[in-house]
């Protein structure tokens, strides 16, 4: 990667950026909750929609754009919003 | 105005509520919008949730949910509520007030006073005289020091170097006694101006005579009776100027002191009947010893024989203790005058 696109991408703030291991995940960017469940969370970062499956999911924190969520994370995907 | 941080609100005052609902999602991105923080989100069911939010966030919270949506308080912390809980218990405050009254007053009356230093000097007139000057036990801390120290040396002669120290309710007398002083108070001095023998006040087998003043009359093995002179308050005086009266000796009348050990026996004996026991009559003679024997006497030697007569026992037996003997007996005035008509002549 080039450094301009480094430098573009950390300071883009319409994409979701994603820290993740096994138990503990952290989006930012995040504008909307779409869906809440202890075993998937959706949420708005903006240009995609982040979905992020698992177990025994616990939103630790979420706030100023910033959620951390806590459980056995299996999968996480991107979509991108119709329209 | 300073944007108030989000974090400390937390600290100050948190909650944690369960919202009931449909589209709980839309409510929650409602809120994010808003800047309410949330932590510890857990999902009950598709209509349920539990969260904590800060005590601001809550009430952004319960403006936008409005009737649409059930929310139940299930626990509040921090420290805001902390305080109010505490205030809210009068009784506990009164307790830790009546709590800090109490140590405050502990350090401001005095709680012990202790002497350092006193071998012969007694320590009872020492508190005493310090009494008088301010120091005693129950008083104030801000005594005059200066002024009970000044009070101890008026009063005791024997006392080269008096220092009265408090820390906390604690008070401190130390005292350092001279060399040479001999016993004591101004009162034990006056006392021991008038002459007197050290008299036996009981009868007892000598074992050991230390004189301080006077002239010893008894020696290690020596039985003496009840009464019997075992040091002297009569110093005989042989004249060592020769003249007229060279053939006279005089005689310097002292108050009589020393330490006397003797060797002293207690017969003891009394009836029983033939049915007690040899239990009672053990007790009996502890008894006996407990009331006729002095506290500080060392028990040496104990016998204890029985003699049948008829229907009852005669228990007697000897208790050979060693103990300190010895009183002080006023010189007679008879025996006084006696001495000075013969130092006349």
């Amino acid at each position: 990667m080039k450094m301009t696109e480094e430098f573009v991408l950390d300071f883009d703030v319409t994409s979701p950026k994603i820290t993740a291991n096994t138990g503990t995940m952290i989006i930012e960017n995040v504008r909307k909750a779409i869906q809440i469940s202890d075993t998937a969370v959706t949420v708005d970062a903006g240009r995609f929609f982040v979905t992020v499956k698992g177990q025994k999911f616990v939103i630790s924190e979420l706030m100023e754009g910033r959620m951390e969520l806590a459980g056995k994370i299996e999968t996480i995907e991107f979509y991108k919003p119709l329209g | 105005m300073p944007e108030k941080s989000k974090q400390s609100s937390f600290i100050s005052h948190w909650v944690r509520i369960r919202i009931e609902g449909f589209a709980l999602e839309k409510l929650i991105s409602k809120a994010i919008a808003e800047g309410v923080e949330f932590r510890n989100i857990i999902y009950e069911g598709e209509t349920s949730v539990l969260l904590s939010v800060s005590y601001e966030g809550f009430r952004i919270f319960k403006d936008l949910a409005r009737n649409r949506y059930r929310i139940t308080l299930i626990k509040e912390g921090g420290s805001a509520p902390a305080v109010r809980h505490f205030l809210k218990q009068r009784v506990m405050i009164a307790g830790i007030l009546v709590f800090i009254l109490f140590f405050a007053a502990q350090s401001m009356f005095i709680r012990e006073v202790n002497i350092v230093g006193c071998q012969r000097i007694d320590e009872s007139q020492v508190l005493e005289c310090a009494r008088k000057a301010g120091l005693k036990k129950g008083g104030f801390v801000n005594f005059d020091a200066a002024k009970v120290q000044q009070s101890i040396y008026e009063n005791f002669d024997a006392a080269v170097w008096v220092k009265v120290g408090v820390a906390g309710g604690y008070a401190e007398i130390q005292i350092v006694e001279s060399q040479s002083a001999t016993q004591y108070s101004r009162e034990q001095l006056d006392k021991e101006k008038k002459p007197c023998n050290l008299v036996a006040d009981v009868d007892c087998y000598i074992e050991r005579v230390y004189t301080l003043r006077g002239v010893s009359m008894v020696e290690t093995g020596d039985f003496v009776k009840k009464g019997g002179i075992l040091i002297s308050g009569k110093i005989p005086l042989e004249k060592t100027t020769y003249g007229e009266w060279e053939d006279l000796n005089t005689v310097l009348k002292v108050h009589a002191a020393g330490e006397v050990t003797a060797r002293v026996p207690y017969y003891y004996s009394f009836y029983v009947s033939k049915d007690e026991s040899r239990e009672k009559v053990d007790a009996r003679v502890r008894q006996w010893i407990k009331e006729n024997v002095p506290k500080k006497a060392q028990i040496l030697n104990k016998s204890l024989n029985f003699s049948e007569k008829e229907n009852i026992i005669k228990v007697y037996g000897v208790i050979e203790t060693r103990q300190k003997v010895g009183k002080e007996k006023e010189i007679a005035v008879s025996e006084r005058n006696a001495n000075n008509h013969d130092a006349e002549h």
